[in-house]
């Protein structure tokens, strides 16, 4: 009994060398998501993780780090041990909050080691059912003619539909009273019931309730039509160019953590965008994973730094903080 | 009526496979040890769980996973009853009178009662679920924010009569707990409230580390007072199972606790969170003698168990007919879900139906396999009773501890156990108690949300809340609620009630 | 004057404090109308009623009798939230191992008639527990042991 814990530390202590990037991975990589375990977030991990498992021949392992709209989650790996084995994966909050938060203890610029983008999941303009406009163009008009009777549902500061639902208004150059909710799931339930009026969210949230008939969908805000809903338009088709914008999920590194590393991790990447399995649930969510060439560190270092500076603008004129 | 009857007989086939009967049984067994130790209660030990359903086809995950959630709310009433520890909202109140029954030393009496209320009214729900649930989720459409608010309203001003002490301390716990709930972000604003800058209650307090330490570490701290040699035991065990006067006297209760948690567990708005206090209330309220509830009246440990998991099967109604999760658990069924593939929502009662009756049919298998595991294991669990308290805490301490930092992998959480575990402490020394106080830190935030939501909606317009007439007759509830606490005769019974415990 | 509650006396005070903690927390949020609540609208009510609340308790205190002050215990609390305290600290750093010794080490102080070569036994057959069923069996990724 006494020797028990020394035998399991020594166990456990063998393969914990030293993390040389030429080696490396030599133990389980954790993965954080810093979102709470069955999120949406979280699905897309746990999908890519397993299968990045198995290219790296270690373990990689999610750790949920929910809290402060993803904040905390990532300031944890911004002062990780810049070795990969502490990686995280975070959607398009890794850009905004950067905006949304005045103090925040790190800098998504400068903090991170861009490893790769993973996936878009587009969004849908979704309306109560029995929502008098037909299509997008009806849509606009009736909003800017009743810009007092629409209500526009989210599912809180920061959220996907919060940050659509502004890029819509400034499209329409219109104030709508929102109705922020906890969740898009309590958000969803009083747009079927018609509580509410209109909502923009993840296809991953909709389209479910779009396919079943609970709600009436406008368009995709994607350049092109999802294949799950392949006779949704995009905003692009029915009018509103500008209003483009896609939850896109990214994996990060914590800064100075060595290219060879970044570079391995990035090609585990690539190969689980590939994999048969991880493309078909990606598909039943509504989304696809990115082309090769975008799970890159470049193509994500460039990106967040362009996502950074697009939203700023729209969040600092709305005059919403997170803190 | 026959379509239901061949809708379920092909859910029986489908879940009664011996894969499925397989998971099913593990989901139930797994939740139920895990949901045992204290600390973790069903949220904790489905986001443990989850990753393992991972490997599994749809309908064998999802059946496992309905197996964890009603296993770990089984193991979570039973840390109640013995430790005096609620893993989750719903099991606060079965601490009230089952762990005063386990002081008495009838702990196997309020297990076995728990476990036999619970199996009736998951039964019940289960043909609620099968004959009823789509008429039933086009019902629940009609709550919208003032219905909300209405409703969690009448639930505040019921959890007064949660207290067995003073009624003017109940009241000032209730706003210490609503004051506690608005912690956190604000939700129209994003402004911080209240958080002392600590990033992680800037989403609000956790309920688990708030319970962990008003109950758990506030129980720990008034049992070390004496002596720690000695068991939990007050008393010598008095028999393992329920006599024949025990059922008779449970037998009502349970049939109106199951009644009132199939209704609210309807409610995609998380309605199931008050069923366990709607039945404690009615009980205490109709009883002959309510002067015995808060001492280990076996009504109050029957009817809410029964209210809870009638709640716990019937909230998977918004879930399945609506793809809505109306609570944490349900959230966390809904990635299982889409890691699945399956989207959620109204659709998958249609494409899926195979998926959609199997576990129906697997909530039932899933209650019988829970009797049957929970029944035997009663004897185990009194038997942990007898354990030197010396050696039992330390154990307690650690699995909260454990169960707190695995939610968010956050070591500050685990601290402000220690320090809500302080504030128990005091409370408990000066006559407050901490049940009323958690369930407004629960009720708050869902107040004040669809409060402001409903002024939103209505532009301002307070009427809103007396022209649509459910949100009307909810309030008009609330006023008889009000009046009843407030009747004088109600309060001389009350005062005299406070006095005999002296 | 004489204090007839002296429980109720300290509960109401206590009560009081955490009204003005509250109040000292909810700043400059604002407070806007009760058909357009700002964020500062519900606490600032809440925090007032709790002072309330404290006044009235402390106040019948002068007048209701009940019962005297039960002691507070320290001796038993402070080395069991000093426990937990230590084990919040120490389990990122230092893994789970060492933060559950402290844990045991700390709150054996807490308990009167520990034995300590009991205590030992039972700590290193719970941390093996503890490790075999959440790391182990069920895979959370838990740092085990400090990172050198």
């Amino acid at each position: 009994m006494r020797f028990a814990p020394i035998a399991l530390a020594a166990a456990l202590l063998i393969g914990a060398g030293t993390a040389q990037a030429q080696d490396y991975p030599s133990r389980p990589v954790t993965m954080v998501v810093p979102f709470a375990a069955g999120g949406p977030t979280d699905t897309v991990a746990r999908l890519v993780a397993q299968s990045m498992s198995k290219t790296l021949g270690q373990q990689v392992i999610v750790e949920n780090v929910g809290g402060a709209g993803g904040t905390i989650g990532a300031a944890r790996v911004a002062k990780a041990d810049p070795d990969g084995y502490t990686i995280l994966l975070h959607h398009i909050g890794q850009a905004t909050a950067a905006t949304l938060y005045r103090k925040l203890p790190y800098d998504a610029k400068t903090d991170f080691a861009p490893v790769g983008l993973v996936t878009d999941v587009p969004m849908t303009i979704v309306a109560k059912k029995d929502f008098p406009a037909k299509d997008l163009t009806e849509l606009v008009a009736y909003v800017k003619a009743n810009p007092d009777k629409v209500t526009l549902a989210n599912a809180g500061v920061g959220a996907a539909s919060h940050l659509c639902g502004m890029l819509f208004m400034q499209a329409l150059g219109t104030s709508l009273t929102t109705v922020p909710y906890k969740g898009t799931g309590p958000a969803m339930n009083d747009l079927v019931s018609g509580q509410v009026d209109l909502m923009c969210d993840q296809t991953t949230n909709t389209t479910g309730q779009i396919k079943g008939g609970a709600v009436k969908a406008y368009a995709v805000t994607t350049p092109t039509r999802v294949p799950s809903l392949p006779d949704l338009p995009t905003t692009k088709e029915a009018g509103l160019p500008t209003v483009q914008v896609a939850v896109w999920h990214g994996i990060y590194a914590p800064k100075a953590t060595p290219d060879a590393v970044t570079k391995k991790l990035s090609e585990a990447l690539k190969v689980a965008l590939k994999d048969d399995m991880v493309k078909q649930r990606f598909n039943e969510l509504g989304t696809e994973p990115v082309s090769q060439d975008r799970a890159t560190p470049k193509v994500l270092g460039d990106f967040v730094i362009a996502e950074i500076d697009r939203w700023k603008p729209i969040i600092t004129a709305a005059g919403v903080y997170a803190d | 009526m026959d379509n239901v009857l061949s809708n379920l007989a092909m859910g029986f086939g489908a879940a009664a496979t011996p894969i499925n009967l397989g998971l099913c049984f593990i989901g139930t067994l797994v939740g139920t040890l895990i949901g045992v130790l204290p600390g973790l209660g069903p949220i904790a030990t489905i986001a443990i769980l989850l990753p393992i359903t991972f490997y599994l086809d749809p309908l064998g995950a999802l059946i496992m996973l309905a197996g964890i959630y009603y296993g770990a709310q089984y193991g979570g009433s039973t840390t109640a009853i013995l430790v005096n520890m609620p893993g989750e909202t719903s099991s606060v109140v079965t601490t009230l009178d089952g762990h005063q029954m386990a002081r008495r030393g009838r702990a196997g009496p309020a297990l076995a009662i728990a476990a036999l209320g619970s199996f009736f009214a998951g039964c019940v729900a289960t043909f609620v679920v099968a004959l009823f649930g789509p008429l039933l989720a086009a019902f629940a459409q009609n709550f919208g924010p003032p219905e909300y608010f209405a409703l969690m309203l009448v639930g505040l001003i019921g959890a007064t009569v949660l207290a067995s002490g003073s009624v003017v301390k109940a009241v000032a716990m209730i706003i210490v707990g609503l004051l506690l709930g608005c912690v956190g972000s604000d939700l129209e604003s994003g402004e911080q409230r209240m958080t002392f800058g600590i990033p992680q209650i800037a989403e609000g307090i956790n309920f688990t580390t708030l319970a962990v330490g008003l109950f758990g570490v506030a129980e720990i701290l008034r049992n070390l007072e004496k002596t720690a040699d000695r068991t939990v035991l007050g008393a010598k065990i008095t028999g393992l199972m329920p006599t024949w006067a025990d059922i008779k006297q449970s037998a009502m209760p349970i049939l109106r606790g199951t009644g009132i948690g199939s209704l609210l567990g309807i409610l995609p708005g998380n309605g199931a969170v008050l069923a366990p206090y709607a039945s404690y209330t009615l009980e205490k309220k109709i009883s002959k003698t309510p002067s015995r509830f808060g001492k280990g009246a076996i009504e109050g440990v029957a009817g809410p168990e029964s209210a809870n998991n009638a709640g716990a099967q019937t909230s998977f109604i918004p879930l399945l007919t609506l793809g809505i999760p109306p609570n944490a658990v349900m959230a966390m069924m809904v990635g299982a879900m889409t890691i699945q593939g399956i989207v959620p929502g109204p659709q998958v009662m249609n494409e899926n139906p195979t998926l959609f009756w199997g576990m129906i049919a697997s909530m039932w298998i899933g209650n019988a396999m829970l009797v049957i595991i929970n029944l035997p294991l009663v004897g185990v669990w009194v038997r942990l009773l007898r354990v030197p308290y010396r050696i039992l805490f330390p154990a307690i301490l650690m699995f909260c501890c454990i169960g707190v930092y695995s939610i968010n992998s956050s070591g500050v959480e685990v601290m402000l156990v220690a320090l809500f575990g302080g504030i128990g402490y005091f409370l408990l020394k000066h006559g407050f108690e901490p049940a009323p106080l958690l369930l407004a830190f629960v009720l708050g935030p869902l107040m004040e949300e669809n409060l402001r939501r409903s002024f939103l909606i209505a532009r301002g317009d307070p009427t809103i809340f007396v022209t649509r007439p459910l949100s009307a007759s909810l309030l008009a509830i609330a006023l008889v609620l009000i009046a009843i606490v407030l009747l004088p005769s109600v309060r001389k019974r009350r005062q005299e009630v406070f006095h005999e415990e002296d | 004057m004489r204090v007839r509650s002296p429980q109720d006396l300290v509960g109401g005070i206590a009560l009081i404090l955490l009204s003005l903690l509250a109040f000292s927390q909810i700043g400059d949020l604002k407070f806007g109308t009760a058909s357009r609540m700002g964020p500062g609208y519900f606490p600032t009510v809440l925090a007032g009623l709790t002072g309330l609340m404290g006044l009235v308790i402390a106040g019948r205190s002068l007048i209701l009798d009940g019962p005297p002050l039960d002691r507070l215990h320290w001796r038993q609390a402070l080395p069991i939230l000093g426990a937990i305290l230590a084990f919040g600290l120490a389990i990122r750093p230092l893994g789970l191992v060492i933060a559950a010794a402290l844990l045991f080490a700390i709150a054996a102080f807490g308990s009167s008639d520990t034995k300590w070569r009991e205590m030992l036994v039972v700590s290193a057959a719970l941390i093996l527990f503890a490790v075999g069923l959440f790391v182990l069996a069920l895979g959370l990724p838990f740092p085990l042991w400090p990172r050198f």
